[in-house]
């Protein structure tokens, strides 16, 4: 039960952010989707990355954060229906740009997110150990 | 007003996310990139069938961009698919991901082939 009322404000301020993004640019390529969909597969990554190995926070919170926030944030269902939008108005080259371009950057954000993720988290331990000394 | 919409919509869809990933963790006993799988196809075909649909704005609002914009996600996606490129589960990440488009594009066309057969 906490578990789900962390995730709803999550979801409430995450689906909220993505549609406000939409509204900002509004052009005949999905820009908004895309850059917001790899921008929460950085985020996610970063944050599951850190908050198992190396700072803890409450399970509740990770989860408004990461089940909440990020995955509502980001969504499959607008990039699938914008993918068809392009194929029927006859923009094939788009269409197939899309998807490529959603996963490649995609995955190279997430992959980012897990060396950020590492790199924050060495830089803890470094002052940790000069502190400690 | 149409942001208490869209977020209403978004934490609708996230419970029922939540929800949906947490029986498909209770069955097959861990955690399996099958259960976003469903969750985003199954969600593909939702909004192909309301796309389709003539309704007002809010309905709209609420229904595609808010619940079912939060019940999929892209990020959890990305997350399973760098798992297996971590792991150099090359194949895997390529037959998941191929999966997932095709599967969401042909659940899509029969929600958009459902609402016109109407």
């Amino acid at each position: 039960m906490k578990n789900i009322a962390a995730i709803s404000v999550g979801a409430f301020f995450g689906a909220i952010s993505r549609y406000l993004i939409s509204q900002l640019y509004v052009a005949d390529f999905p820009i908004a989707t895309l850059f917001i969909n790899v921008l929460g597969s950085f985020i996610l990554c970063f944050v599951a990355q850190i908050t198992i190995d190396h700072i803890k926070i409450k399970p509740a919170i990770r989860h408004m954060i990461t089940t909440g926030f990020i995955s509502s944030f980001t969504t499959f269902s607008t990039f699938i229906i914008e993918i068809i939008k392009l194929i029927s108005k006859g923009e094939a080259a788009k269409a197939f740009v899309y998807p490529v371009l959603s996963i490649l950057l995609g995955l190279f954000a997430a992959l980012l997110g897990y060396e950020a993720a590492e790199f924050v988290a060495t830089r803890r331990q470094k002052e940790e150990v000069a502190q400690e000394v | 007003m149409k942001l208490l919409v869209v977020g209403l919509g978004g934490v609708v869809g996230a419970v029922l996310r939540y929800i949906i990933s947490k029986i498909f963790k209770e069955v097959m006993e861990r955690e399996h990139p099958i259960s976003t799988l469903f969750i985003n196809v199954a969600g593909c075909f939702f909004i192909g069938f309301l796309s389709s649909k003539h309704l007002p704005q809010g309905y709209k609002l609420f229904l595609t961009t808010g619940l079912l914009g939060g019940f999929t996600t892209y990020s959890t996606f990305m997350l399973e698919t760098s798992m297996y490129v971590k792991k150099s589960k090359h194949k895997k990440a390529f037959v998941y991901v191929f999966l997932s488009i095709v599967f969401g594009i042909m659940a899509a066309g029969a929600g958009i082939w459902l609402a016109n057969a109407n």
